[in-house]
């Protein structure tokens, strides 16, 4: 017996939505992932007519669909946004090269420029010379730490006015799982913001903050999209892992659950004295950082010093240690003394 | 997929979570128990007596560490005053059984204190207990029920020379008084039923398993309500500690409550007939089940609980699981749990009265007393409660719940009957849904409309009639807001 789309009811169903189990066919599954993101964007005004938006290309599955169903909707919809790529060379051999190659790709198929921001450039350091100093176990650290800031310095030199990033449904759901357990009320507070950063200088947002992992993958299956998928070599064997296996447990009993937790992340009662330290600037660098010196410029200056363990090591006692533990703290959030560590704590 | 995505941190800030391999860095002030000391077979605090089941502390350090716990909870709280009456629902698990325990050792020592100064005047509270068997909810025939209930009997009953009242109820007894009189808009040819059909045929209607064990839970609470308020007392003790509420933190996320959950889970919830209250929120199921082998205190084990519904498919059960496997992780991980969900914030019905006296303590002590939130009675949007899980309704969902529904219900007389007086009101599925919770309405209320309408109908009255009150309250508060439109006071 063929089976017939639940939507068109003309077609024959191609497949079953991850979402919410419906049949549909391979058009309808098309208008129906592009339209809801669609209806994201609108719904929460994601974008400005006119605004020059980087899309955070790593060549993996989320970024390559985002920049995919961004240009096209720009088009379809008349957004009227100047729309670029932004990829980050980590300098990780074999891995990124790979990757690099497919946003280069990426970057004549869909006609949107593409822009290239080294570690090795902003930070002398190549993430395989990083991990040749630390090792293989807090890596990831830095790599979190130094993308981030090297995605935000590559988009205000192409004078980008904000960035979307390709987290999706399972990403956040995830995280807010991960700050209830962690005890991080301030970050579960912030972590379900559609758009992130709107005080500092360039907000980021999540187009794909409602769109399943699943439905993503098959999304590039079926289109045939160009990704590269092969994980990072120094990808964290993390405590993440956990929260993940749970989440895909959970969406094996009830789809539904995933946007649940998104729900329930976005209506907890949380007050607001649980809100962000003040953020201040980095005084080495100028980024954006509640501390003294951002995050970023702690890790390096481990690195340079040749102390490489700095700002990733929780110490306890007094002295030099707690003045690095604090100044690693980042946006957690912190005593009043942990926001303004005297001169003495951190001796450069 | 941190690194592959290309996108930092999840959380959206600077800390690299994503990356996050030593979790340590984002985890600040853990107590973490040394799982196993060194000096094993010596309690860690007196250092003196011996102890056993790899745990850190004797039966008597124990002891002072629960019961000063429970103490401070209820001291703290005003949980129990020498006016209440208060009644214990025991589950035959460690956690009520602790409970009883306790409540028995404070009043007896508050009984002593109060004889030996001839008081007059003042009292001790009263104490009693109840248990309610599930059985027809799960496998029909109550298996074993004299024998738990003669085990229950035993543990309550013997060893006090004061005997505690037990009172033993049955799920279905939410339906009771209900059985012979037909209300509006049931069936007439339906006739008499018992009120074990009525539970079975509705739990019938759930196909969620989920969603199953969370409306027993509902009904429970509802038949241990009826208990309480029909034998006079003043507040129910519920035996949940922190490890419940951990895994039920994680549960309530995953089916979307994270709105009304911080209710659920603070020492006093006066949303009920019958204040509820929680005197072990702070003490670990870990503490509770040591100290119930430690010092003798007999536990029953329910066995009708244990093969009721498929476990695999349940998403409580898969919440305990992800709880217990961080917890084996790291020992202070529910505690985290608990604290994080602890600063969410409670609701109007979750503060305790203060009274002067008490107010005056606090003071002195330095603690602050939080003040009860000022209602501007006018045009304030009445704060309801989900018929069927009595969960606090988000406004978000209570403006939106009617163009979710209307289109389908236009022609489907949204007004109830409420007019006829006298009369029990009925109200259309529809309607009853849109006063529900979002959770509710997606894992205990059926998809589709001639199932929905049956399972309405299926509910114990207290659900329905609560359902009514919501609605007309809401027209009422919708009333106010074009109350200047409004030529006449005809309702039509
Ligand atoms: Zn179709
Ligand atoms: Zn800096
Ligand atoms: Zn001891
Ligand atoms: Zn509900």
């Amino acid at each position: 017996m063929v089976r017939h789309c639940e939507l068109c009811k003309a077609k024959r169903a191609a497949l079953v939505r991850p979402r919410n189990r419906q049949q549909v066919c391979k058009d309808c599954f098309y208008t129906a992932f592009e339209e809801e993101i669609h209806q994201t964007i609108v719904d929460n005004k994601l974008f400005n007519r006119g605004d020059r938006v980087a899309v955070a290309a790593s060549g993996g599955k989320d970024s390559t669909v985002l920049a995919h169903v961004l240009t096209l909707l720009n088009k379809r919809h008349d957004y009227g946004l100047d729309l670029f790529l932004l990829s980050i060379d980590e300098g990780i051999a074999g891995y990124r090269d790979d990757s690099l190659e497919t946003v280069k790709r990426n970057e004549t198929q869909y006609g949107i420029p593409l822009e290239v921001v080294s570690y090795k450039t902003l930070y002398n350091w190549t993430m395989d010379e990083i991990v040749k100093e630390i090792g293989l176990k807090n890596n990831c650290t830095f790599c979190g730490v130094f993308r981030r800031q090297a995605l935000d310095r590559g988009a205000a030199k192409m004078k980008a006015v904000k960035m979307a990033t390709g987290h999706n449904a399972d990403d956040v759901a995830e995280t807010i799982l991960l700050n209830i357990v962690r005890g991080d009320i301030a970050r579960l507070a912030r972590c379900t913001s559609i758009i992130t950063g709107e005080e500092g200088a360039l907000p980021r947002c999540k187009p794909f903050k409602y769109t399943y992992e699943k439905e993503i993958v098959m999304y590039a299956y079926f289109k045939k999209l160009d990704y590269f998928s092969t994980e990072c070599t120094y990808s964290p064997n993390a405590y993440r892992g956990f929260a993940r296996e749970f989440i895909k447990d959970l969406e094996a009993i009830r789809p539904q659950a995933i946007l649940d937790i998104i729900s329930s992340g976005e209506r907890f009662r949380i007050d607001s004295t649980a809100k962000m330290p003040e953020q201040g600037l980095c005084e080495r660098c100028g980024y954006i950082s509640s501390q003294k010196w951002c995050k970023a410029c702690v890790l390096l200056d481990g690195l340079n010093r040749g102390l490489p363990k700095l700002g990733i090591t929780r110490t306890r006692g007094k002295g030099l240690a707690n003045g690095v533990e604090n100044a690693s703290g980042g946006g957690k959030l912190a005593s009043k003394d942990d926001r303004s560590p005297s001169k003495a704590n951190i001796d450069f | 997929m941190a690194c592959e995505s290309g996108q930092g941190c999840g959380a959206g800030q600077g800390c690299g979570t994503n990356a996050c391999s030593s979790e340590n860095l984002c985890s600040k002030d853990e107590r973490v128990f040394p799982p196993n000391g060194k000096k094993s077979g010596v309690c860690a605090k007196c250092k003196e007596q011996p102890t056993s089941e790899d745990f850190e502390l004797c039966c008597t350090c124990l002891h002072t560490n629960l019961i000063s716990k429970f103490k401070t909870a209820v001291n703290q709280n005003s949980l129990v005053t020498p006016a209440d009456h208060v009644l214990v629902a025991f589950s035959g698990g460690a956690a009520s059984r602790v409970a009883l325990e306790f409540l028995r050792e404070i009043r007896l020592r508050q009984q002593t204190d109060l004889d030996a100064s001839r008081g007059q005047g003042t009292r001790v509270f009263g104490l009693g207990v109840v248990f309610v068997d599930e059985a027809a909810a799960w496998s029909g025939p109550s298996l074993d029920l004299e024998h738990t209930i003669e085990e229950i009997s035993s543990i309550i009953l013997t060893e006090s020379e004061r005997p505690v009242p037990l009172h033993i109820a049955k799920l279905q007894d939410v339906f009771e008084a209900e059985g012979l009189r037909s209300s509006v808009g049931l069936d007439e040819d339906v006739g008499i039923r018992s009120s074990e059909e009525m539970l079975q045929e509705l739990l019938r209607n759930v196909e969620d398993v989920t969603g199953k064990e969370d409306l027993v839970t509902y009904l429970r609470m509802q038949v241990l309500q009826k208990i309480a308020k029909e034998h006079g007392y003043t507040k129910l003790v519920l035996g949940v500690c922190s490890s419940r509420i951990a895994a039920r933190s994680i549960a309530a996320t995953a089916k979307g409550q994270g709105y009304s959950f911080s209710a659920d889970i603070q020492y006093w919830d006066s949303r009920w007939p019958v204040t509820v209250v929680l005197p072990l929120r702070d003490v670990l199921a870990r503490e509770l089940d040591v100290y119930c082998r430690l010092a003798n205190l007999k536990t029953v084990v329910n066995k009708n609980t244990l093969h009721g519904t498929d476990k695999s498919k349940s998403i409580n059960e898969l919440s305990r699981e992800f709880v217990s496997l961080l917890q084996e992780q790291n020992f202070s991980r529910e505690y985290t749990i608990t604290r994080t969900m602890g600063k969410l914030k409670s609701f109007v019905f979750n503060t305790p009265p203060v009274g002067p006296i008490e107010m005056a303590l606090r003071r002195r002590r330095g603690i602050e007393t939080p003040k009860p939130e000022t209602v501007s009675a006018a045009n304030t949007v009445p704060d309801l409660l989900c018929p069927i899980c009595s969960a606090p309704l988000d406004v978000r969902d209570f403006l939106h719940g009617d163009v979710e529904f209307t289109d389908k219900s236009s022609n489907n007389a949204e007004s109830p009957s409420v007019n006829s007086k006298g009369d029990l009101p009925a109200l259309s599925s529809d309607t009853f849904k849109n006063m529900c919770c979002p959770s509710c309405r997606f894992q205990i209320l059926p998809k589709n409309e001639p199932k929905t309408e049956s399972m309405v109908k299926a509910l114990p009255e207290v659900m329905r009639d609560r359902a009514v009150a919501n609605f007309e309250d809401k027209q009422c508060w919708m009333r106010s807001r074009i109350q200047e439109y409004l030529l006449s006071d005809d309702e039509d």
